[in-house]
């Protein structure tokens, strides 16, 4: 009787124990994400099964976040989805898209230093991410698609961070940095939005290789010094009556060079700036090439201003040392053979003194009563902006970007013309 | 005969108010277009909320600013222009309201377009509240604030951002970054 007793305690301590046990794997399979991150030791990696996601989380260890391909984050609370603090985060390959009831102000919130965020496609009427008092973090890879409504990142109090290879469309704002230094921009792509990267009160920020296109502004930089704009292409920002390529407003000590800047409503335009060197830029076939105004110190060399509706703008400069640019629209004449024109260049203020006032008086742009009138009133030689020696020709480093035929090619083309020619003369005359 | 001198009188001195009455067009703030209105100092486009104003000049002409502190500017610049009045706009409702009837509020922590962080209310009250509600405020009366510095914040954090990165980067390695 005893050895039943015995056997019947062991069944029920084996039912308890059982029970407990699937119980137990019952939780770990309902268990939260945020569970798990509490879960990963620091310097581990946390691997998210693919899904869909509701739950927003927050990273606040040195952990590396990776999803499967697949993992969709919703966001449908008034909470980030994804909240990023600390130091040394990674986060990989997430997808994040809003829901009806989302009302939180921005999708990723990101603060603290050393944070890599890489392979994030966000899709959302609000701001995407909010990078605020953030430090030494990457951001790459990551793709952004709004509703014009919010911006797409804002870098707010942060330095030192890398905004890499981000595709952003249909927002306001692509970047908005403010109060930052040393953050760098390469290789993004703004699209169809307000501005593409705008910049203030951030020194010593670096932009390359972005492309800016279809925006009101393709780059926007305001009360700024030393930045360095390089080989970007803002193209097509003519989508607003006040849209430029590049705008500089209070920007001092800083180099933009190299640069395309083409097919926008004014190419480059230039306020209350001072310092900086503008070189090696192509300002091409916009409505108004150059517009400046206020503009002391600066130097402006081997730019090229080609097919603009009206090449340039400017007043009240002083001290520039501007020289060595080709202006398609100069009268030049050179004496002397040095490939420099002995007849500066001056580009007049009278337009922009007149559409300053009365706007609607852009209509009569390039009418010939206006060239007459710019003619007669005259601007007083100490106001205007000029070049002291414009190119004669187009740099030959350049014309290889014009796609033009190759001699060799045209030469083929002209031979073989000629071949034909000869020959179905002569077969045409044999046969009379 | 004398009445009727006396009537006529009355008349002619009557229209001569009336008429000049009609010339004295009480200035009206014009709605902001967000698609084609930018500010006169800055180049920003305006958007159309409680930071917004404007001046209507004499000649009935409208100039927008996405900023107070931007209006100002312009009103320094331009002293020789004829303001016929200036517009700011109430931090609740988003109303116009004509500046010197307006009270201000000067808050660092803001964030206004460029910075300028002074805010205005319709009511005296309301911003007497706000800053009671909110640390480290200032009340502007219009007097105040026409004597106001208008420096902006950000240029002092810009500045403190600027030394800290000289000091290398062995501050950035804290993670509890202040600035």
């Amino acid at each position: 009787v005893e050895g039943r007793r015995e056997m019947k305690v062991l069944q029920s301590l084996f039912l308890i124990i059982g029970l407990f046990g699937f119980a137990g794997k019952e939780v770990l399979a309902e268990e939260s994400l945020q569970a798990k991150i509490a879960d990963t030791p620091v310097g581990g990696t946390l691997h998210i099964a693919k899904g869909v996601y509701q739950e927003p989380i927050i990273l606040d260890k040195p952990i590396f976040v990776v999803a499967e391909d697949g993992v969709l984050f919703t966001s449908c609370s008034n909470e980030p989805i994804i909240t990023i603090r600390g130091q040394n985060i990674g986060l990989k390959n997430i997808k994040i898209a809003s829901c009806e009831t989302d009302e939180a102000p921005f999708s990723i919130q990101v603060s603290g230093n050393a944070h890599k965020l890489e392979d994030i496609t966000i899709s959302s009427s609000k701001l995407a991410i909010m990078v605020d008092n953030t430090h030494n973090s990457v951001f790459q890879n990551i793709k952004i698609s709004g509703e014009k409504q919010e911006n797409a990142i804002e870098v707010w109090g942060s330095s030192n961070n890398t905004f890499e290879k981000i595709l952003i469309d249909h927002v306001q704002d692509g970047f908005y940095a403010e109060d930052g230094s040393y953050n760098k921009f390469f290789r993004n792509t703004i699209t169809d939005s307000r501005y593409g990267i705008h910049v203030m009160y951030s020194d010593y920020i670096v932009l390359e290789e972005n492309v800016s296109k279809r925006n009101f502004t393709g780059v926007m930089i305001m009360q700024t010094a030393n930045a360095f704009i390089a080989n970007n292409t803002l193209v097509e920002n003519n989508q607003n009556v006040n849209a430029q390529g590049l705008l500089l407003y209070d920007v001092h000590q800083s180099t933009i060079t190299n640069n395309t800047i083409s097919d926008n409503r004014v190419g480059l335009f230039i306020e209350n700036s001072n310092h900086n060197k503008i070189e090696h830029n192509e300002v091409r076939t916009n409505y108004v090439g150059v517009q400046m105004s206020h503009v002391e110190n600066n130097m402006i060399e081997n730019n090229l201003f080609i097919s603009n509706v009206t090449e340039g703008q400017a007043k009240n400069g002083k001290s520039n040392l501007i020289r060595n640019n080709f202006w398609d629209a100069a009268a030049r004449l050179d004496t002397d053979g040095d490939g420099k024109s002995n007849l500066s260049y001056k580009v007049d203020p009278y337009f922009i003194a007149l559409t300053k006032e009365v706007p609607e008086y852009q209509l009569f742009f390039q009418h010939p009563g206006m060239l007459l009138l710019q003619k007669m009133l005259k601007s007083p030689e100490h106001l205007l902006v000029s070049d002291t020696s414009p190119l004669m020709e187009i740099p030959l480093q350049n014309t290889t970007n014009m796609d033009i035929p190759s001699n060799f090619t045209a030469w083929l083309m002209s031979i073989t013309m000629i071949l034909a020619s000869i020959f179905i003369l002569y077969v045409g005359r044999k046969k009379l | 005969m004398k009445i009727t001198i006396k009537t006529a009188s009355l008349l002619l001195l009557l229209t001569v108010v009336f008429l000049s009455g009609c010339g004295q067009e009480k200035a009206e703030p014009v709605a902001i277009n967000e698609n084609t209105d930018k500010c006169d100092i800055c180049n920003m486009a305006v958007s159309d909320n409680q930071f917004a104003t404007q001046i209507i000049l004499e000649n009935g002409k409208s100039l927008v600013f996405d900023d107070i502190g931007c209006m100002h500017k312009w009103l320094k610049e331009n002293e020789d222009q004829k303001v016929a009045q200036s517009f700011v706009r109430d931090y609740d409702s988003k109303q116009w309201i004509e500046e010197e009837k307006a009270t201000f509020v000067y808050d660092k922590s803001l964030k206004t377009p460029m910075a300028y962080n002074v805010i205005s209310f319709i009511k005296q009250s309301d911003a007497k509240h706000y800053v009671e509600g909110n640390e480290g405020t200032l009340l502007l009366t219009p007097d105040e604030l026409n004597s106001h510095t208008w420096e902006r914040n950000k240029e002092m954090m810009k500045m403190k951002m600027d030394s800290h990165n000289e000091e290398g980067s062995m501050e950035m390695e804290k993670s509890d970054h202040t600035n």
